[in-house]
């Protein structure tokens, strides 16, 4: 089967101009050679200028040769060739997550994403066809960040963590369940996955991108509260406590609550004044916010929760939690006598 | 669900109803909400999860025997038409006919001005014409048409196959395999009987 493509000629015909003999004593060819047919053509070319070539390219590819040729003795120079192949296969390659972030795909390390790889190109069913135009390479690496947020990392230092080929054309679409970067505590990894398409070497062209992209994975939060334990009892004013706040997602809000009674899972209770915390960035951020004066918050007496909750593009969780008693009825004991 | 973040609450005055529920407090509402995910849950999940890359199969995949490409001189792989102290080249086998009458211009001459197939053929359209071809005839995917060749044979010029007016091969088809059926080759068919053949009509020699 052929496929019919057309081919422009600029570089090729630019270095004709700078580099093939001026004077009288050469003359210049060009010839479009097909690869596997071996046909060629010869086309008349200007000292300098570009032009297209009508003759379409094989899919086995072509080659453009530059000659000059010298009257007397009459002797023939190779100026410059170039392949050219029309089986080098296209790729479009798109990473989606939950997370709706357009700048860079990003998500978080227990959350899944997908990549879609779209192979347009690729000659099926054909084994004489070259190699490269039957298949392409797909690479997977991780790279952690460590306890950095990855600017300037050496992404030469990425581990390959798995490769494949890909033998059809049309979109196939690989699931993660979540990542791989990297890192002893899964919750707290942080770094990038990144997805190459590579075409395969050919003995005239080198391989080379197709296409790729990353996505960066950052770590659950963590929070946790101090300053107000876990079965305390409070008679009077609510102390001050302290809310520890660490990798707050990057599109996130934080906020602590109390309601009634004990632990519950869902429950919705009264947000605590001054806890509430926005994060709109492109990293992970960790906050510390001292809650005073939350009296208001706590209405009636007997057993309290307090919830520190994190909203993300992932939905609602609990971050941390601890259960109180609170008794602030102040009860007289007394007798009332009288002297008759 | 979405549950009221504290910077609706605030706008939407819900901080109040939120406030309400949970001062009637044993009624209080429910949303979607889990505990945030720890390490050894994660740990499991990947343990339990195959990277979908690695299904994928890893073609074995024979080395390219063909060899890169070694340039070939052109003058090797050219025939030349050569009158009245000038000189052009066209690429072999594109020089579909030629008559008796001509054939001792088809030769290399030293000493002759090299100058390219247009200005060449300007010069030399008493004896020489072309014949537009298309590129599938050329790899010899279709036949020329009949009256085509029946021209060509009867043509007292050289007649020399060209593709957007640049002289261009034209390969013969291959011959049939001994046991296909009988019947015209897929394609494009034998040339006219004084079609060169390359190798013995042009006298070019070798650098």
């Amino acid at each position: 089967m052929k496929t019919n493509r057309i081919f422009l000629l600029p570089a090729l015909f630019a270095a004709l101009g700078s580099e093939a003999p001026g004077n009288d004593d050469y003359t210049n060819f060009i010839r479009q050679v097909q690869t596997v047919s071996n046909a060629e053509w010869q086309v008349y070319v200007d000292p300098s200028g570009e032009q297209l070539s009508p003759l379409s390219v094989d899919p086995g590819g072509a080659r453009f040769e530059l000659w000059t040729v010298k009257n007397t003795p009459l002797q023939d120079y190779l100026l410059d060739h170039k392949y050219v192949g029309t089986y080098v296969p296209r790729a479009v390659l798109t990473i989606r997550s939950e997370d709706p972030y357009q700048v860079i795909p990003r998500t978080r390390a227990d959350r899944p994403f997908f990549v879609d790889v779209d192979i347009q190109g690729l000659i099926i069913g054909d084994p004489s066809a070259p190699v490269a135009a039957q298949s392409v390479d797909l690479t997977h690496h991780v790279q952690s960040y460590g306890d950095t947020n990855g600017i300037n990392i050496d992404r030469s230092q990425a581990q390959l963590f798995a490769e494949g080929s890909i033998t059809e054309n049309g979109v196939q679409t690989f699931s993660y369940a979540l990542t791989s970067v990297p890192g002893a505590d899964r919750a707290k990894v942080r770094g990038e996955e990144r997805f190459t398409v590579m075409s395969l070497p050919d003995y005239q062209a080198p391989a080379s991108q197709l296409a790729g992209g990353f996505i960066q994975i950052w770590p659950v939060a963590d929070a946790q509260i101090t300053g107000l334990n876990d079965g305390d009892f409070i008679r009077f004013k609510m102390p001050p406590f302290e809310i520890h706040l660490n990798d707050l997602y990057p599109d996130s809000e934080t906020w602590a609550q109390v309601y009634p009674g004990s632990p519950s899972l869902g429950t919705a209770g009264t947000i605590v004044p001054g806890s509430a915390v926005v994060v709109s960035d492109s990293v992970p951020q960790d906050r510390v916010l001292r809650i005073l004066d939350w009296d208001a918050a706590l209405d009636d007496d007997g057993t309290w929760t307090l919830e520190v909750l994190h909203e993300t593009p992932f939905g609602l969780e609990r971050l941390d939690y601890v259960t109180f008693g609170i008794d602030r009825t102040l009860e007289v004991h007394g007798s009332v006598t009288t002297i008759e | 669900m979405k549950m009221i973040t504290p910077l609706t609450a605030l706008i939407g005055g819900a901080l109040v109803a939120l406030g309400t529920a949970a001062e009637s407090g044993k009624q209080a509402a429910k949303v979607a909400m889990r505990d945030a995910p720890k390490h050894e849950e994660l740990a499991k999940r990947l343990a339990e999860f195959e990277n979908p890359v690695r299904h994928l199969t890893t073609t074995a995949r024979a080395p390219d025997k063909r060899e890169p490409w070694k340039p070939t001189s052109l003058l090797e792989r050219s025939e030349f038409l050569s009158f009245n102290g000038v000189t052009t080249l066209i690429p072999k086998g594109a020089i579909l006919h030629i008559p008796v009458s001509f054939r001792a211009r088809i030769c290399r001459k030293d000493g002759n001005r090299i100058v390219n197939w247009p200005d060449f053929h300007r010069l030399n359209r008493a004896w020489i014409d072309t014949v537009e071809v298309s590129r599938r005839q050329a790899e010899a995917e279709e036949p020329l048409p009949e009256q085509t060749l029946e021209s060509i044979r009867k043509s007292p010029k050289v007649i020399v196959a060209t593709f957007s007016r640049g002289p261009i091969t034209v390969l013969k088809a291959p011959p049939e395999a001994p046991d296909s059926p009988a019947g015209p080759p897929p394609g494009g068919q034998p040339l006219p009987e004084q079609a060169p053949d390359n190798a013995n009509i042009s006298p070019v020699t070798s650098r």
